[in-house]
């Protein structure tokens, strides 16, 4: 299975695009959402149901819903803000700290 | 060495509350009513003025962060729901401006809401609220300076929501503490954290384990339940008769492995900027718009401990169980019984080194697909 990461595509016809899908709502960044009509949208996708994706526009005010047959492809074009934030990331980097200064105090 | 009881341990909750929250529960008995919602997870906002490590609400694009909920959204959901309690988690609430008219809409419907705060900015805002039973800062504190500094990834910061305590205390209003204790946590240093907040003056306190996100059923699942048992016993046995809770005493006997609780992922619905999420304050699998789609279209036997789910298997936190000791209160006379032992005579907390441990059914199975389900970010 790919990676679904920044910068990758998702195209309606791929064969994991259902897991796709599922990947852009568990991704914790902004997504361009290109439609079979050529219209766009920029924004955060956070649900997912049998006939629609679930999103707030980057520049709208409002929840905001798109049909699922309606969409050609999904491209991950934010930042994952999630992307090494958790917390046995900041364990590790602690625990790196920690080591590089007591090195340090030794030497 | 046998069971004893904690030395009697305080349960620091109003009566009026105690009693809003006991008809409450038995009138959905009489009703009929299984999935109801104990405490309503009202999140106004992500954005906070901390970045505590793995702290997964804070994760999201800029332009997420900026929206909130208005107060007319908070009161419609605190009404759709219908539960006695809201909790006001976040995001940091006081950052909010209409964080006062909101708590004043709770409280003119007589909900007893628990405002969730690092309290960094608690002493500047007090004045925008008034002291009521209803209103009580619960203030986030991982433990004594060293241990929540570290925690929050800043210094300071327990100072500052030291003051922050004392000052709400000496105008009048309810303080209590939440605490998630994570792996690595001294016991001994709990104990003196609980022993600090004690002195604050605090109105009770709130402990809860971190949740713990494993993918496979293996012999993880049980060394991760057994530390949380193990930690809990060594902090709970003997404990003083000065420490005051302010959660269920059956919910501690839980943690310390006494007795044991299936999860009731439907009690501390939440809703926030995406609506109401699915299917509890920890796993998020889509939003739904309403508080009754919710509750009818999430299938509840793929949630918990039994139903094999793999993220649920190490998972003891408070939103998913203390709504279970609650309903075992006022399920039965047992339960009922067992409260009001636990709270004159004290929970019964083995000894830390009992290898006595509750007897749990075997999960149905280990979902492998599981794992491709929103991960636990909260």
């Amino acid at each position: 299975m790919r990676d679904f990461i920044q910068g990758v595509e998702i195209n309606s016809n791929d064969s994991d695009y259902e897991s796709g899908l599922r990947a852009v709502v568990d991704y914790r960044g902004d997504v361009t959402i290109e439609l079979v009509d050529g219209q766009t949208f920029e924004g955060y996708v956070f649900s997912l149901d049998k006939n629609f994706i679930h999103y707030f526009s980057k520049s709208g005010s409002r929840r905001d819903t798109i049909e699922r047959d309606r969409i050609l492809r999904i491209r991950i074009t934010g930042n994952d803000t999630a992307a090494g934030q958790s917390w046995d990331d900041w364990v590790k980097r602690r625990d790196a700290e920690r080591a590089k200064s007591q090195k340090k105090s030794q030497v | 060495m046998p069971t004893r009881p904690a030395k009697a341990l305080n349960v620091a909750v109003p009566i009026s509350q105690m009693w809003a929250v006991a008809s409450y529960v038995l009138k959905q008995k009489i009703q009929g009513n299984k999935h109801y919602p104990l405490v309503l997870m009202l999140e106004p906002l992500f954005r906070c003025n901390l970045a505590c490590a793995g702290c997964g609400k804070i994760q999201y694009p800029e332009h997420i962060l900026k929206r909130t909920l208005s107060a007319e959204e908070c009161w419609a959901a605190a009404d759709e729901c219908g539960a006695p309690i809201v909790s006001i988690p976040g995001g940091e609430p006081l950052l909010l401006p209409q964080i006062a008219q909101i708590v004043e809409g709770l409280v003119a419907r007589k909900k007893y809401v628990y405002l969730c705060t690092n309290a960094i900015l608690l002493k500047s805002k007090l004045d925008l609220f008034k002291p009521t039973k209803y209103l009580t800062f619960s203030v986030h504190m991982d433990g004594l300076k060293e241990e929540h500094d570290e925690a929050v990834c800043r210094d300071g910061v327990y100072e500052k929501a030291e003051e922050g305590i004392r000052e709400a205390l000496k105008r009048g209003f309810r303080v209590t503490t939440n605490t998630t204790l994570f792996d690595g946590a001294k016991p001994e240093r709990v104990r003196m954290f609980f022993d600090e907040m004690m002195k604050l003056g605090v109105e009770g306190m709130m402990v809860s384990p971190g949740y713990s996100y494993s993918k496979a059923w293996d012999q993880n699942h049980f060394l991760k339940r057994q530390k949380t048992f193990k930690l809990f016993r060594e902090v709970f046995h003997n404990a003083k008769r000065s420490w005051r809770f302010n959660q269920s005493p059956l919910f501690i006997e839980y943690l310390s492995g006494t007795r044991h609780f299936e999860c009731t992922p439907w009690g501390n619905p939440t809703y926030n900027i995406f609506g109401w999420q699915k299917p509890c304050y920890l796993l998020q699998e889509g939003y739904v718009s309403s508080f009754k789609e919710l509750i009818e279209t999430t299938n509840w036997d793929d949630y918990g401990r039994m139903s094999g789910r793999a993220e649920c298997q190490d998972c003891m936190v408070h939103c998913g169980h203390e709504p279970t000791a609650v309903d075992h209160t006022f399920g039965s006379m047992k339960g009922f019984w067992a409260t009001v032992r636990a709270t004159f005579v004290g929970p019964k907390i083995q000894s830390p080194d009992s290898s006595v441990f509750p007897y749990m059914s075997r999960p149905k199975s280990i979902s492998a697909d599981s794992t491709d389900t929103k991960a636990a970010r909260g």
